[in-house]
C-alpha cells in the first residue's frame, strides 16, 4: 500500500477535526497504515485510497467505504482479536487509536482474493428466492440437499466472527432521569438542549459521534459570520457548565420505548482500544426516563441506483463532503458527482476548492441559479438535466458514464464518458425517524421533499428537529431545535420564560426542489451492464426488487424478507426507502402506499457486552450468607444455593470424600450431637387479636388448642389445594406467634400472607414482619443433644419435663436473649436455638466447642428422608394434597381453610391418586436415581405405563443401605408389592414398596 | 441487640474482597460500615394512634410515605402507608418501645440484626447508586429526609438522604445476609471513579 496520497494538505481546508502532531499507527488486514487522532478507522484508510476492503455479502464483489457515520453498509470489519475481538464493526464510526488492529469480514481467503467471488459471475442463477426455491420447495430430496449444501452455504454467507474467549472488559450500566433528553448533537439537537437548559430543565444530550456538531463538523458553514464549529464550541461549553446537563458524548440512543424510556450505550474505554486505563468500563449502557424527549437525529443521505454503484471510490455524497472537511481526505483526483436536490453543491465546492476537477451532474432540468453559477464560478462543470448511469471498474472507479435524463426517467441516446476515480451519489435524504418508529408511529409520506417523515408525537411527548423533522437548512435547524427544546421544557413543566436567540446563517439563496429519482440503468436503460444494488451489504439489486414485484411479494413486509432488503446490520439505512419506492414504480403505487417497515430496537447493533453490563462472576446475582458463614467456610463446608442463600452441603475433614462426610456427620446425629445452621428459615413474627384466625385460613389444620409456649406443625396449600409450603408455628404469648417457612419460600409466604391481609381480609388485626434475619440459628440434635445445651450458660431448664417436644421456651443463652423451639427434623431430640444474628458466630462456636458435629444440608436431607419427612419442592411439586402424602391427619374437617373446597373435586377425591410412599430397592447397594419413572413392568411394549417417580433417594448409614421415598400412583394400597425404577441411561431397578418411614417410626427418639 | 455473647459484623475489618483504597479519586466514593443497628419495624393502620405512641418517647410525628424525619433519640423511617421503622440512637428507648407495642394498636418488633446500614458519600455517590437503583436521586427529586425502599439490583434496600450535605450522603440500609454481596457490588461498581472503604471497626451499639 503506497502512502496517504489521499490526505489533504493542511492549508487547503479550514475545517480539519484532526490533530496532525498526533499520528496514529494502526494495522488492517495485516499493513500497516499511519492516520491521525480525530480520525475515523474509515478516513485513516480512505486517505490510501477506496482501495476494497469488504466483499459484498452474496456475490462477494469488492467494495469500499460508502458513507461516514451509522448508515454504512460495506465497511464491516473485525477489530481487535482474542477475547475483546467484535464482529461487524462499521469503520465509519470507530475512532482510531494507536495500535489498532482490524481485518475485512467475509472474505475467504482474502478481500484482495475472494473465491467466492465466483458467485458474481454465477450470478443468473442466484436470483432473489433461489435458497427457498432450490433447499425449501417441495422438489424432491430438497430437504437433503439443504442439509449437504448448508454448512458452505452458511460460512459463504457469514460476515465476521464472533470472539471464541471470554471477554475480558467490564461493562457498566446507568440509570438516568431527565426533563428532556435531546438524541443527536448537530445544530438542531445542540439549539435544542440550549433552550431547555436555559429554561432550567434537567437535561441529557446523547452525540453518538466522536464530538456533536453533526453535519456543522464538515467545517464548511457559517453562524454569525464566524465558523460554525465556533458556535458548537460555545453551545458545549454552556452545556458542560450547566450543573444539570448531561451531555452524553459517543453515546448512541438504541431504543426508544413506553413512558419516554429510552436506552443509549456510551463508549467509554474503547475508543482508546485494549491500551484502555484498567478502571473505565468499554461501554456503558443508560437507561434514562425522559419526561420530553427531542428527536434531532438528522437525516440519512440515500444513493439513486446505477450499475456497477457498488465499485469502491463510489460514495455518498455528502460523506465525500465529511471526509475532505472533517478528517482533510478526498479519496480521489476527479470526482463525478450525481445529485437530484440542492445538497451536493457544497461538496462540489469543497472538492474544487481541494484542487479535485469536479463534475456535477443535476438531475433536474433547471438546477437554482445560484448555485450553479457559484459552482461553475469555482471550476466545476454542472451539468444539468444529466445523472450518473454508470462506473466503469471493478476493483476501484476508473471512470464514470453521465447521461441525460427524459422525464420519464430513460436515459437519453447513450451516455458520455467521463474520466473519474471518485463517484458521489446524491438522491436525497431520508429523516432518521427509527426512534420514532420505535414508539410505533408509522412515517408520514412527503411528497414535495420525496421522503418519509416522523409522524407527529406530541402526544407521547416526543418532538422531532431539525433534519430529523424535514427541515433542509441551517436556519431551519437552529429554529426548529429552539423551538422542540422550549416546547420539553414547558412540557416538562419550567415554565422559566427565556430570549430566543437570533442566529445569523449561511444558507444563502433560495434552492430548488429535489427531483425524486430512484435508479437509473439496469430497470429503465436495460442492457448497459453490471448490477445496481439497492441495498450495498444484503446484495439486493433494482432487479431482485422488480423480479418481488414479478413474483407477487408486492408488500412491504413481503419485499423485505423475499428479497431480505433492510435485513442487514445496517438496517437498510440507505436501502430502505429507494427499494420499496421501486416497488412502487413496479405496482404503480406511490411509495407510502406500499409503506414502511418498522423499524425496531436498537437503532445501531448494541454488543451483548453492554446488556449484561454488571451482571457476570462474582457478582453476577446477590449472595446471602449467614452469621456463621465464615465459619463454615473456614471449616471445609462445600456450599449449596439454595435460593440465594449459600448453605452448607457437608463439611469435609481433611482429604475426606463428600460422601464420608455425609455419612460421618449422618452417624454424628444418630448417635452423638450434631449441630445444623438453619439461620435460612423463614421467620414470620406475627402479631395481632386474630393471628390464630388467619393461621386458622391459612394452614390446613387446627389452630384454636394451641397455648403459649407450645409450637404446632402446619401444611399451607394454594387455593387448589396443593401444598405449597410447611413449617412449625409458635405460640409465643397470648396475641403473638412466630410462623416459620421453608428457606427459599420466606419471601412468598410473607407475601401470600400479606396478600390476604390487604386484599380479602382487611378486618383481620394482625401484622405481619419478617424477621428471618434478625436471628442466628443453630440446630443440635442428637441423642447427646440435651447433655450439650445443658452445658451452656442459660436459664432455660432442658429437662423433658419442663421443655418437652414441640414446645418453645424464651430466656438466655450465653448472655443473650434467646428463643429456642424444641422441634425435630432429624428424628433425634433437637433444640432449635435463636439469638439475635449478630451473636450467632459465638453461640455456633460455642456449641462446637461443647463436642457438637456440625452437618449440612446433605445430612439433614438423609435424617428427614429416613422418618419419611417431607421437603417441600422434592416431595411436592405443585400437584401434591396433604392426602397424597399421607398427612390428613393435618388436614381438619372442622374448619375452613385455604384450598379447602378443592378436596371436593372429583380428581382430588379419588383414592388412587399417587401416594407417597417409601422404596427400599431389592438389592440394598443400590441407590434410585431421583426423578427416576416408576413401572410396573419395564419389558412392557411403549407406551410403558407410568406410575410415578423417585423424589428422595439416598444411601442411609443407619439403614446400611439405600432407600428412597416416591410419589406412587394407588401407593398406599400396593404396600409390599415390588415395582421398577428406570435408570436414566437404561436398565431399571426392581424396589419393595413401604411404607415412607424407614427410622424409628415411633418417634420416640424425638420425644426423649 | 444481645449483652454477652460476641458480636460480630459481617462488614468488620479485616473483611476479604475489594482492596480499600483505589482508582483515580479515592475521595470520590467513600464506603461507610456503619455499626450494628438498633432497629424496631411499627406497624399501624392509624396513623394519629401512632403519633401518640411515639410523641413522648420519641419527640417525632410520622413522616409521609418515602420519607424519614430524625431527631438526637433516633430516625424514624416511613416505608409504607402502615408500615414504619425506627432506628433509636439507643437501646432503653427501643425496650420501652417495644415493651409498650406488645398490646394495642401497634405493633413493634425488634428488627436490629437483620438490617445494617451502608455509608455511600462523596461527589459520586450518586453515580454508583444510580447504576443499580431506578429511584431518582437528583437533589430536586430526592432531598434531605427521603427514604426510597427500592430494588438495588436484585437486592431490597432502603436508600435515604438524611441531611442536606453536598457532595450527598446515602444512608442505604440492607439486609444482613446481603450486606458484604452489596458491599463488595457497591466498591467494584465505585473502581471507574475511585473509592475508600471504611469497614466497622468496633464500638456503637
Amino acid at each position: 500500500m503506497s502512502g496517504p496520497q489521499y490526505r489533504l494538505p493542511a492549508h487547503a481546508l479550514t475545517g480539519g477535526r484532526i490533530d496532525r502532531d498526533r499520528p496514529l499507527g494502526f494495522s488492517f488486514n495485516g499493513e500497516r497504515f499511519t492516520g491521525y487522532a480525530g480520525d475515523t478507522l474509515a478516513s485513516a484508510l480512505l486517505a490510501y485510497g477506496s482501495f476494497p476492503l469488504a466483499r459484498g455479502f452474496k456475490y462477494h464483489r469488492p467494495r469500499g467505504i460508502f458513507g461516514t457515520g451509522a448508515e454504512e453498509p460495506n465497511a464491516l470489519v473485525q477489530l481487535e482479536t482474542g477475547g475483546r475481538s467484535q464482529p461487524n464493526l462499521r469503520a465509519t464510526q470507530i475512532e482510531l487509536y494507536g495500535g489498532l488492529t482490524a481485518s475485512s469480514v467475509n472474505a475467504w481467503p482474502s478481500v484482495e482474493f475472494d473465491l467466492m467471488r465466483v458467485n458474481d459471475w454465477l450470478s443468473p442463477i442466484f436470483p432473489s428466492g433461489f435458497y427457498y426455491k432450490t433447499f425449501m420447495g417441495a422438489g424432491i430430496g430438497a430437504g437433503r440437499w439443504w442439509r449437504l449444501f448448508e454448512p458452505f452455504i452458511r460460512r459463504a454467507a457469514g460476515f465476521g466472527r464472533a470472539p471464541a474467549a471470554p471477554d475480558p472488559d467490564r461493562y457498566e450500566r446507568m440509570n438516568a432521569h431527565c426533563d428532556v433528553l435531546v438524541v443527536g448533537g448537530g445544530p438542531a439537537g445542540l439549539s435544542a438542549a440550549l433552550a431547555a437548559a436555559n429554561r432550567g430543565s434537567r437535561v441529557i444530550l446523547a452525540d453518538e459521534q466522536a464530538e456533536p456538531g453533526g453535519d456543522l463538523l464538515a467545517g464548511d458553514r457559517s453562524i454569525d459570520d464566524a465558523p460554525a464549529m465556533d458556535w458548537v464550541a460555545a453551545a458545549l461549553g454552556k452545556l458542560d457548565a450547566a450543573p444539570d446537563v448531561t451531555v452524553l458524548r459517543r453515546t448512541a440512543v438504541a431504543g426508544l420505548y413506553d413512558d419516554n424510556f429510552a436506552t443509549a450505550v456510551e463508549s467509554v474505554g474503547e475508543r482508546f482500544g485494549p491500551g484502555a486505563p484498567e478502571h473505565l468500563p468499554r461501554l456503558r449502557l443508560w437507561r434514562i426516563r425522559a419526561r420530553r424527549i427531542v428527536l434531532a437525529t438528522g437525516a440519512h443521505e440515500r444513493p439513486y441506483a446505477f450499475a456497477n454503484n457498488d465499485t469502491p471510490g463510489v460514495m455518498l455524497g455528502n460523506a465525500i463532503r465529511h471526509y475532505a472537511g472533517r478528517y482533510a481526505v478526498a479519496p480521489g483526483r476527479q470526482a463525478v458527482l450525481g445529485t437530484n436536490n440542492d445538497s451536493a453543491y457544497r461538496t462540489a465546492l469543497l472538492l474544487a476548492q481541494a484542487g479535485l476537477a469536479v463534475t456535477l451532474a443535476d438531475a433536474r432540468e433547471t438546477p437554482p441559479a445560484a448555485l450553479a453559477d457559484a459552482a461553475r464560478n469555482a471550476g466545476v462543470a454542472v451539468e444539468a438535466g444529466c445523472v450518473v448511469s454508470a462506473v466503469v471498474g471493478g476493483r476501484r472507479v476508473r471512470g464514470a458514464k453521465v447521461g441525460r435524463v427524459l422525464p420519464d426517467g430513460e436515459i437519453s441516446g447513450a451516455p458520455r464518458a467521463v474520466e473519474a476515480d471518485l463517484v458521489g451519489v446524491s438522491g436525497g435524504w431520508n429523516p432518521a425517524l427509527h426512534l420514532a418508529s420505535h414508539r410505533g408511529a408509522k412515517p408520514v409520506w412527503n411528497e414535495a421533499q420525496a421522503c418519509f417523515a416522523p409522524a407527529d408525537l406530541t402526544a407521547l411527548g416526543v418532538g422531532a428537529a431539525g433534519a430529523a423533522a424535514g427541515a433542509e437548512i441551517l436556519a431551519d435547524c437552529l429554529e426548529q431545535g429552539y423551538a422542540a427544546g422550549r416546547d420539553a421544557a414547558r412540557a416538562a413543566g419550567r415554565t422559566k420564560r427565556t430570549r430566543k436567540p437570533a442566529l445569523k446563517t449561511d444558507d444563502g439563496a433560495a434552492g430548488a426542489p429535489i427531483r425524486p429519482l430512484w435508479a437509473v440503468a439496469e430497470r429503465r436503460s436495460g442492457g448497459i451492464g453490471g448490477k445496481a444494488f439497492v441495498d450495498l451489504q444484503n446484495d439486493v439489486t433494482v432487479k431482485d426488487v422488480a423480479l418481488a414485484a414479478r413474483e407477487n411479494y408486492r408488500s412491504v413486509e413481503h419485499l423485505k424478507r423475499y428479497t431480505t432488503l433492510g435485513m442487514g446490520t445496517d438496517q437498510g439505512k440507505t436501502a430502505n426507502v429507494t427499494g420499496l419506492a421501486l416497488m412502487g414504480m413496479e405496482t404503480g403505487r406511490p411509495p407510502d402506499a406500499v409503506g414502511t417497515t418498522t423499524f425496531r430496537p436498537p437503532y445501531t447493533p448494541v454488543p451483548f457486552g453492554a446488556l449484561a453490563g454488571r451482571d457476570r462472576g462474582a457478582l453476577f446475582d446477590p449472595v446471602r450468607e449467614t452469621p456463621m458463614f465464615d465459619w463454615h467456610e473456614a471449616n471445609g463446608a462445600v456450599f449449596e444455593d439454595v435460593g440465594q442463600w449459600k448453605r452448607p452441603y457437608a463439611y469435609r475433614r481433611g482429604g475426606e470424600a463428600l460422601e464420608a462426610a455425609i455419612d460421618r456427620e449422618v452417624r454424628a446425629v444418630r448417635n452423638a450431637a450434631g449441630v445444623m445452621d438453619a439461620s435460612t428459615l423463614g421467620k414470620i413474627d406475627l402479631k395481632g387479636p386474630d393471628v390464630v384466625t388467619l393461621l386458622n385460613r391459612v394452614y390446613t389444620n387446627d389452630w384454636e388448642t394451641l397455648k403459649v409456649g407450645r409450637a404446632r406443625y402446619g401444611l399451607m396449600c394454594h387455593e387448589d389445594g396443593m401444598i405449597f409450603d410447611d413449617g412449625v408455628t409458635a405460640r409465643l404469648a397470648d396475641d403473638h406467634y412466630l410462623m416459620t417457612t421453608t428457606t427459599g419460600n420466606a419471601a412468598t409466604v410473607l407475601g401470600w400472607l400479606e396478600m390476604w391481609l390487604q386484599t380479602e381480609w382487611p378486618e383481620l388485626r394482625v401484622f405481619a414482619t419478617s424477621v428471618t434475619e434478625a436471628y442466628a440459628t443453630a440446630t443440635v440434635a442428637g441423642p447427646e443433644a440435651r447433655r450439650l445445651v445443658s452445658g451452656l450458660d442459660s436459664d432455660i431448664d432442658w429437662s423433658d419435663e419442663a421443655f418437652p417436644h414441640m414446645a418453645v421456651r424464651t430466656g438466655t443463652v450465653l448472655g443473650a436473649p434467646a428463643r429456642v423451639f424444641r422441634v425435630s427434623f432429624s428424628g433425634e431430640a433437637s433444640w432449635e436455638i435463636n439469638v439475635p444474628a449478630h451473636c450467632g458466630p459465638a453461640l455456633w462456636q460455642a456449641l462446637i466447642d461443647g463436642g457438637a458435629t456440625p452437618y449440612g444440608t446433605e445430612a439433614m436431607h438423609v435424617l428427614r428422608a429416613e422418618k419419611g419427612f417431607i421437603i417441600v419442592g422434592q416431595e411436592t411439586d405443585g400437584t401434591v394434597t396433604p392426602h397424597d402424602l399421607g398427612m390428613g391427619w393435618a388436614v381438619s374437617k372442622r374448619k375452613d381453610f385455604i384450598g379447602k373446597r378443592s378436596y371436593k373435586r372429583p380428581d382430588t377425591a379419588r383414592p388412587d391418586r399417587k401416594h407417597l410412599v417409601g422404596l427400599l430397592p431389592l438389592d440394598s447397594s443400590t441407590v434410585l436415581p431421583e426423578g427416576g419413572q416408576i413401572v410396573n413392568d419395564p419389558a412392557q411394549e411403549p407406551p410403558v405405563t407410568m406410575l410415578g417417580h423417585v423424589t428422595s433417594s439416598y444411601k442411609s448409614p443407619s439403614l446400611d443401605g439405600g432407600f428412597a421415598l416416591a410419589l406412587l400412583k394407588n401407593g398406599r394400597n400396593r404396600m409390599g408389592d415390588t415395582v421398577h425404577v428406570l435408570r436414566l441411561d437404561e436398565g431399571a431397578d426392581p424396589a419393595r414398596v413401604v411404607a415412607p418411614a424407614f427410622y424409628d417410626r415411633d418417634g420416640g427418639r424425638m420425644r426423649g | 441487640m444481645a449483652d454477652s455473647l460476641a458480636v460480630t459484623h459481617p462488614l468488620a475489618d479485616p473483611l476479604s474482597g475489594p482492596p480499600e483504597q483505589t482508582g483515580p479519586d479515592s475521595a470520590a466514593v467513600v464506603l461507610t460500615a456503619e455499626p450494628p443497628l438498633v432497629l424496631l419495624d411499627l406497624r399501624c393502620r392509624d396513623r394519629a394512634a401512632l403519633d401518640g405512641f411515639l410523641k413522648k418517647p420519641l419527640g417525632l410525628a410520622s413522616p409521609p410515605v418515602a420519607r424519614a424525619v430524625s431527631n438526637a433519640r433516633g430516625v424514624l423511617f416511613r416505608l409504607g402507608p402502615d408500615w414504619w421503622q425506627l432506628r433509636c440512637r439507643d437501646r432503653k428507648l427501643a425496650a420501652r418501645l417495644l415493651k409498650a407495642g406488645a398490646a394495642g394498636p401497634v405493633g413493634a418488633t425488634d428488627i436490629s440484626d437483620a438490617w445494617l446500614a451502608v455509608g455511600v458519600a462523596g461527589p459520586r455517590a450518586r453515580d454508583v447508586l444510580a447504576k443499580a437503583a431506578t429511584v431518582d436521586l437528583h437533589p430536586e427529586a430526592f432531598p434531605a429526609g427521603s427514604a426510597a425502599r427500592t430494588l438495588f439490583g436484585r437486592v431490597t434496600v432502603v436508600i435515604a438522604r438524611l441531611a442536606d450535605d453536598e457532595p450527598p450522603a446515602f444512608d442505604v440500609t440492607v439486609s444482613r445476609s446481603n450486606a458484604r454481596f452489596l458491599w463488595r457490588w457497591l466498591a467494584d461498581a465505585a473502581r471507574e471513579y475511585g473509592y475508600t472503604l471504611k469497614p466497622f471497626s468496633g464500638g456503637g451499639a
